[in-house]
């Protein structure tokens, strides 16, 4: 049987690269590709009347950063998406604390609770608040009816409404990553602290947030992208008035009909977010740089 | 450094009491043990100390003020607990800078008191390094300096060696006795290994079932042991159990006679009835098979086990009791299954009724 040695051995190898194939090429078929092509149509010209105009010019890009309004919007969407993850952040971390120091039955619960809604797609959420924000919704007809309200609020297509629905959107997400660094930090580190005299704020800003900070980041980054990229939420509660990036490109490409304008939009995009959470990257280490090299 | 009181402390759990109406006082500069196997209580006593546990009832005096509902951070304790809880993103000297900076402790100070605490345990040349770049032992006299350095009014102790390999253990043993003595800390030590508890206490509390069972000193523990349980947890023994047939006169199980205490451990009169001897093994002389003198037992040696400094040898006497005996050195060698002769002196014999 020395053969399945031999085999085992040279084996591995050839597994190892065979294992990593499937996933490269699906990853370069499936993004790289397409980037590509959409990078190249970014540089195409739009004749009106005429579908696309091969041609290699930045005219796109020089339009979306001339035009306040493309500008307003981009702006707009990086305003929403900072401050989305900033409540994210604030709502999600003590209850990822919770979740990461409960035990038992109550913890299944919990994390039922908070996985639950990501078994509803994100534009069935986005109506069902659409049920609820309405000028006859539940919140208006719950509110006046107890007395509480005066008068209609109204928060369909404002940016309160979206900022809402895509913090319901993240909020799954960014107290999982959480959750997942608060389990290991040991109990018994916290406790150290409040043994030397460090009351719970003093605890968690000194220990548990440094200790906490690659999950923060990771879930700050990802609550970041999914909120530069909204699509439906913004769409079903923003509205006409209140328009983001991702539903700019759908209505450039889709309606306008104007895909070179549109896929430069979306370059803008990508890149606005990337070189954001890079920055973004680059000062939290820097602050909490101790410890982590 | 303060006196501790601890008295009547209880902590129940639905329906299990994890520490039952435990009292003791632990004076200044005093160290004593909370020793027991594993579920005692010892460890909830502490942490019932530390504020961490709230006990059900009872009370915790540090000092002249009652600690009992004092936030754990306002109580002034020093803690080293027994996987260090060192602070990983903070360096050695941060790490014991800390407790001083929540106290608002200027940073010239700070210093100082950092770098003694350090050179206390030897450490001022790492104060730079994190603690996962240092070995156990090192990152445990972190943990000593950062509760000391705060100065706690009580030094907690939670089974402090029991991540350190034996050759350490013993070394750091007399490290954190000596600094405790030199400081004069009032030091409460938990712990499930007696060694520890005997050579580095002034007084022992051996704790069982949530019960405190017994205190005193480590001679007093060994010496006069008040239960079956104590002589059995410190030390080894012995034991043959049977009934006290008449006063002096014991009848083993197996059926042997031997001669027993009038009194039981507690001091009380042994009454006829079920009883238990106990007797140390260094208490315990092997002889040649064909000695007489003095009166004893004839025995076969079932197992012999050498430890270097001195021989456990197990023995089965003739009536069926089995006994340990403990020798310096073997005149002759003995062997499994030779034949012996086993007494012991009447005065070393502790009877329990229990």
């Amino acid at each position: 049987m020395t053969r399945t040695t031999f085999d085992r051995e040279n084996g591995s190898v050839l597994s190892a690269a065979t294992l990593a194939a499937p996933a490269t090429l699906l990853v370069a078929a499936g993004l790289v590709v397409p980037l590509a092509i959409l990078l190249r149509y970014s540089l195409n010209q739009f004749i009106p009347g005429q579908f696309m105009t091969e041609a290699l010019t930045l005219e796109n890009y020089v339009r979306f950063v001339a035009d306040p309004y493309f500008r307003g919007i981009l702006g707009q969407t990086i305003g929403i998406a900072a401050l989305v993850t900033a409540i994210c952040i604030v709502i999600g971390f003590p209850l990822a604390y919770v979740l990461a120091r409960a035990g038992g039955r109550f913890k299944s619960l919990l994390i039922l609770a908070i996985v639950l809604p990501l078994f509803v797609g994100n534009a069935v959420r986005a109506a069902g608040w659409m049920i609820a924000f309405g000028t006859n919704g539940v919140v208006n007809y719950v509110g006046l009816g107890l007395g509480i309200l005066n008068q209609p609020l109204e928060i369909m297509y404002t940016p309160t409404a979206v900022i809402i629905g895509i913090v319901a959107v993240n909020l799954p997400f960014v107290i999982l990553s959480f959750q997942t660094v608060l389990e290991g930090i040991s109990r018994s580190v916290e406790e150290a602290a409040f043994n030397l005299g460090a009351g719970p704020l003093a605890t968690t800003r000194r220990i548990i947030l440094p200790l906490a900070m690659p999950g923060i980041i990771s879930g700050a980054t990802l609550s970041f992208i999914l909120t530069m990229n909204a699509y439906a939420t913004p769409v079903l509660l923003g509205g006409p008035s209140f328009v983001m990036m991702g539903p700019l490109v759908y209505s450039q490409v889709m309606t306008q009909m104007n895909w070179p304008f549109g896929a430069a939009a979306s370059f803008i995009l990508m890149l606005a977010t990337l070189v954001l959470t890079t920055i973004g990257h680059l000062i939290v280490q820097r602050r909490y740089s101790s410890g982590r090299n | 450094m303060s006196r501790l009181v601890v008295s009547g402390l209880t902590k129940i759990y639905g329906n299990f009491a994890a520490a039952k109406d435990v009292s003791f006082e632990v004076g200044e500069g005093e160290l004593v043990s909370l020793l027991g196997p594993s579920g005692c209580g010892k460890t909830t006593t502490l942490r019932m100390i530390a504020g961490f546990i709230t006990p059900t009832r009872g009370s915790v005096t540090i000092g002249e003020d009652d600690v009992t509902r004092i936030a754990p951070w306002s109580r002034n304790t020093g803690m080293v607990f027994q996987n260090y809880a060192l602070f990983p993103h903070m360096t050695v000297a941060q790490n014991v800078a800390f407790g001083l900076e929540m106290r608002r402790i200027g940073g010239a100070e700070v210093r100082e008191r950092v770098q003694s605490a350090l050179q206390m345990v030897r450490l001022d040349h790492l104060a730079d390094r994190y603690p996962r770049n240092i070995s156990g032992g090192q990152q445990q006299r972190v943990a000593l300096a950062r509760a000391v350095a705060i100065r706690p009014r009580v030094l907690l102790l939670d089974e402090p060696l029991s991540n350190l390999d034996a050759k350490l253990r013993e070394q750091v043993r007399i490290e954190i006795r000596t600094l405790q003595q030199e400081l004069k800390l009032t030091t409460i030590m938990v712990t499930h290994d007696q060694d520890e508890a005997l050579t580095m206490s002034d007084r022992l509390i051996l704790m069982e079932g949530g019960v405190v069972q017994q205190i005193g000193t480590p001679r007093e523990l060994y010496n006069r042991p008040r239960s079956r349980f104590v002589a059995d947890f410190v030390g080894q023994s012995s034991f043959i159990e049977g009934e006290v047939v008449a006063p002096g006169q014991f009848r083993s199980i197996q059926g042997a006679l031997l001669s027993c205490p009038e009194r039981d451990a507690s001091g009380a009169t042994l009454n006829t009835g079920k009883a238990t001897l106990a007797i140390r093994p260094e208490a315990i002389r092997l002889g040649p098979a064909a000695e007489t003198a003095p009166p004893g037992h004839a025995g076969k040696v079932e197992f012999v086990s050498y430890l270097g400094s001195r021989i456990d040898v197990h023995v089965r006497l003739a009536t069926g009791e089995a006994v340990i005996s403990t020798l310096r050195d073997l005149a002759e060698p003995l062997s499994v299954g030779d034949p012996c002769h086993v007494s012991w002196a009447d005065a070393s014999v502790t009877a329990f009724t229990a």
